[in-house]
């Protein structure tokens, strides 16, 4: 039997519904050295801003039980850096480009919006939920009155399809969901980082250099899931589903509760080749179970 | 450099050296032959629950392909690697990072606690006697310093004074004599910074072995990125070795 792995959405076709989760991949360079990114549906960026962000101070990272903790602070060359190395670099794979794009304030959201607008860039990723940044980030994604302003001012600019990256860090992601439906957005990726922290018991000091940090990896990946179900069932918005994907399986859960795509993140670093891994091991399950189609199984959970 | 590969390596020999120290060799050719002196290898967990791999550096390299890890227990991943024995499977990927430069010449090395174990596989390679290694330890467990002295002159200090000069290394160099061309360092920030100083006091170039808390391990994620003189610096791809020059200290 042939399997089809393709998804489709905002009138694109993904060759399979596997991606990378921003931040964790860079913008492929490294990982090129691994596999062929033309194997993925889409590559997700490494946020980026218009201008150079420095980032926090080290220690940036920590492990945690079946997760870690990073506090990078969204270090990026800014969008110049961005479209002259690593836009040329990723148009030379078969895959599509998906940008995450940060910013301090709503109008720097609009001006790397803009500016990346003008790209081979598919999918514009605003991310209104990262923890590790005193402006912008989380501030804009907690409150829904704030997501429905930023996603119009962002939609308003953008030539692209436009997904909000929402927050895990509030009482109702449906509430949150809809106000970026509200606001126009074309797409949601979910779940961002659940915000948390580490402590050094015997230094007594926090194990972060920035204190608190974002915790991902398969100890969120049920969070994940049920957040997207919730999601999925309070909007009508294709949604790249992610938090803790290590296996196909856990892949496949997401894309059942409504997921149209999946990010790889956390477990790029567990494994260099976990997102090839993950494609093939789709195929094999859609084999296996005798599915023609992962479309039909978006959403299908009974 | 070459680019890392993804291995999975047979243990063929494990034992312990010193209080907590440990000797693994693992047969593991594809990455044994792309491996330089002063790059390192992520080494993985078998137990899920810890995701990160271990930046372990290249203690040795055989010529049948096979790979040395000298380490220390410092948490439960490391512990999971003490407990393999011959046979036993190890996920790899490597090698990673720059390695020490070569170059030509007598140099002056310094390492101290586990940071000696990076320069073993340079100090092998260079096989110069005139090169002087000094060695800092806590007490009189003076792990690996006999192979070091088959190679290079060593000198050592340990902290409790039961071998050699009582202090660090540079209480052991105090005003060297001896004309050299180049540092190379590993050893405890402190130490490495005093390094920094004493090579620029004498205006020689050094090359300084950092570490950093690590996650993907192989440039991606910046969670190594430290400041620059003028830019942010990721530990495990621009490093882990650094010319003076790069360093903001």
């Amino acid at each position: 039997m042939v399997t089809d792995l393709s998804v489709d959405f905002c009138g694109l076709t993904f060759k399979n519904p596997i991606t990378t989760a921003s931040g964790t991949f860079g913008s492929g360079m490294e990982y090129k050295e691994f596999f062929d990114l033309s194997l993925l549906g889409a590559v997700t960026t490494k946020g980026v801003s218009i201008d150079p962000w420095e980032g926090n101070e080290v220690p940036r990272v920590a492990e945690t039980p079946s997760g870690m903790l990073n506090a990078i602070g969204l270090q990026n060359p800014g969008v110049k850096v961005f479209q002259e190395r690593d836009l040329p670099f990723l148009e030379g794979f078969d895959t599509r480009i998906i940008v995450n794009v940060c910013g301090h304030s709503i109008e720097e959201y609009c001006r790397a919006a803009q500016a990346l607008s003008e790209t081979a860039v598919d999918i514009l990723e605003i991310n209104i939920s990262c923890p590790n940044v005193a402006e912008g980030g989380l501030s804009f994604g907690t409150d829904p009155a704030q997501v429905l302003r930023i996603t119009r001012a962002v939609k308003d600019v953008s030539k692209k399809p436009v997904f909000m990256k929402l927050s895990p860090n509030v009482t109702s992601i449906a509430e949150i969901a809809k106000a970026a439906e509200a606001g126009g957005a074309d797409g949601l990726s979910l779940i961002n980082t659940l915000t948390g922290m580490k402590i050094d018991v015997r230094k007594r000091s926090f194990f972060l250099a920035n204190r608190t940090g974002g915790l991902s990896g398969p100890a969120i990946h049920p969070v994940a899931v049920r957040m997207v179900y919730e999601a999925a069932r309070a909007v009508s918005l294709p949604i790249i589903g992610m938090g803790g994907v290590r296996t196909a399986e856990d892949a496949l859960e997401l894309i059942l509760a409504g997921a149209s795509m999946v990010a790889v993140g956390t477990a790029n670093f567990h494994d260099p080749l976990a997102a090839p891994r993950i494609v093939k091991g789709l195929a094999e399950f859609m084999e296996e179970e005798g599915i023609a189609s992962v479309k039909s199984l978006i959403g299908a959970v009974e | 450099m070459s680019t890392p590969v993804e291995e999975v390596g047979v243990i063929l020999s494990q034992k312990e050296i010193a209080n907590g120290i440990f000797d693994l060799t693992v047969q593991a050719p594809e990455i044994a032959k792309r491996s330089l002196p002063g790059q390192f290898v992520s080494v993985f967990c078998r137990d899920l629950s810890r995701l990160l791999p271990r930046p372990i550096s290249i203690a040795d390299v055989g010529a049948e392909g096979t790979i040395r890890f000298l380490y220390r227990v410092a948490g439960a991943g490391t512990y999971e690697f003490s407990t393999l024995i011959r046979g036993d499977a190890l996920r790899m990927t490597g090698p990673l990072g720059n390695g020490f430069p070569e170059i030509s010449g007598n140099a002056v090395l310094f390492g101290g606690g586990i940071g000696i174990f990076p320069l073993l596989y340079l100090v092998k390679k260079r096989h110069n006697p005139k090169d002087i290694v000094f060695l800092g330890y806590r007490n009189k467990e003076l792990f690996a310093m006999e192979e070091f002295a088959r190679c290079a002159e060593v000198r050592v200090a340990t902290e409790d004074g039961s071998f050699g000069v009582r202090g660090t290394v540079l209480d052991a160099a105090g005003d060297l004599k001896e004309d050299f061309s180049a540092v190379f360092s590993c050893g405890p920030l402190p130490m490495l910074k005093a390094v920094f100083a004493w090579a620029g006091e004498r205006g020689v170039q050094a090359y300084l072995s950092l570490e950093e808390r690590m996650a993907c391990g192989v440039g991606a994620c910046l969670g190594c990125a430290v400041s620059g003189k003028k830019k942010r610096l990721r530990v495990c791809k621009e490093g882990p070795v650094f010319s003076a020059g790069e360093l903001p200290w």
